[in-house]
């Protein structure tokens, strides 16, 4: 929402809803606080909410799971061990050749998995979003719709930094390409845009259409 | 121009759709792989409600007959090729991975991504309505969740996806369903649930030198 706000209030319509916005971030922040600590007696000792908040091995695993994948990145540079193939690749790298769950950072998971080939095809697609976002920022522009969108990107960038399921699940991988594909679409100098034709299709077999 | 406004039409509808349903857990099946030695493969041999729907989408926009989408230029188009390459060496990952099936998957999975992506970037539905249809999605997330702490329960509304949550603490219940579906796998769901999500019971504690 900090960041929607910050590009919303590039623009004079824009400003009174990032100014809204601001207030309501700063309201959540608040809440998600009382929570924490109102409950604080109530959560149990070990479960995922207390692990996602509360427990510092939540960290502590995250740095092992890192340290564990950039040995097999070392191991395995160019291609990687795999798509999906992290966990079964961990046993040759734990000490009793146990199974470990995916590292929760995409990148690092993803080069673990694609190496450094996926790594720079990633790279494209982030330059791609950048160069976009880059334009509108410049050209100060007034669609109010660009501002949640950046918003949203910005937040899966930081949660994929922390978790893995915008590759790994498909909800998150499904919402990623939802906010990547509004982010592209007012790009109408690079789109032909669909427009309906007036003349009805003709009935049959689909025939070839010209540009 | 587009030669069938009314796949154009259900394209957008069936986009929308996909974002109703994007957090659902709800999905089918494929009896393609036999995962059960496999751990933390995340049910990627199922295709979720969503990306049926996105299949769907992507289909219907070619149907309709646009030509932006097989000449995508400038930054979608840079966009679309590189995505579609890192979906295609996933898929290719097969051929030296340890698991060749999850990889295949995998780069399946990508490929209806980024055909989602593409579609949603050409296919202009109103952004207004794509934002109201995603926070109804999420309502119905916030319904199903406050009934389930009400009744301290399951709801019954399997078909969607939710999980079974009579091993699970109190808590757990106000939990989002599908958020929950991700950290479990079939046979494995309760004790998944009550210990560590990063590692099985009897996993190992990572402390590499």
């Amino acid at each position: 929402m900090t960041v929607s706000a910050i590009w919303m209030s590039r623009t004079g319509v824009g400003r009174p809803i990032a100014g809204l916005g601001s207030g309501l971030a700063l309201c959540a922040a608040i809440m998600i606080a009382l929570f924490v600590w109102a409950t604080r007696d109530h959560l149990p000792t070990r479960g995922e909410l207390t692990d996602l908040l509360l427990r510092p091995d939540g960290a502590a695993e995250r740095v092992g799971l890192i340290r564990g994948a950039l040995r097999l990145l070392a191991d395995h540079p160019l291609a990687g061990v795999g798509a999906r193939n992290f966990s079964g690749a961990t046993p040759a790298i734990t000490p009793d050749r146990a199974v470990l769950d995916s590292v929760h950072n995409v990148p690092i998971l993803i080069g673990t998995e694609l190496g450094l080939t996926g790594l720079a095809l990633v790279g494209v697609v982030v330059a791609v979003l950048v160069a976009v976002g880059r334009r509108r920022w410049k050209a100060r522009s007034p669609n109010l719709w660009q501002g949640p969108v950046a918003g949203g990107l910005v937040a899966l960038t930081l949660i994929s930094l922390l978790d893995h399921y915008p590759w790994s699940v498909p909800q998150g991988g499904l919402l990623g390409a939802w906010l990547v594909g509004w982010w592209l679409t007012d790009d109408s100098s690079d789109v032909q845009q669909p427009q309906l034709s007036t003349q009805p299709a003709p009935p049959g077999p689909s025939a070839t259409h010209s540009a | 121009m587009v030669s069938r406004p009314r796949a154009l039409a259900l394209s957008r509808a069936a986009a929308l759709a996909a974002i109703f349903v994007l957090g659902w857990a709800g999905r089918l099946g494929l009896p393609v792989l036999d995962l059960a030695a496999v751990r933390f493969h995340y049910q990627v041999h199922s295709i979720r409600v969503a990306e049926m729907f996105a299949v769907a989408s992507a289909l219907l926009f070619i149907r309709a007959g646009p030509p932006a989408l097989l000449r995508p230029r400038g930054l979608l188009g840079a966009f679309a090729a590189s995505a579609f390459l890192l979906a295609g060496l996933a898929a290719a990952s097969s051929l030296w991975a340890f698991y060749p099936g999850l990889a295949l998957l995998q780069g399946a999975h990508l490929a209806i991504w980024v055909a989602f992506a593409i579609v949603v970037a050409v296919v202009r539905v109103p952004p207004h309505r794509m934002a109201a249809t995603f926070v109804l999605g999420l309502l119905v997330h916030v319904v199903v969740g406050l009934a389930q702490a009400v009744t301290q329960g399951n709801i019954g509304l399997w078909w969607l996806g939710e999980p079974d949550w009579s091993c699970a603490g109190a808590w757990h219940t106000v939990v989002a369903p599908s958020v929950a579906h991700w950290w479990s796998s079939p046979g494995r769901r309760c004790s998944s649930l009550c210990s560590s999500h990063f590692r099985a019971p009897d996993c190992w504690v990572p402390s590499l030198p």
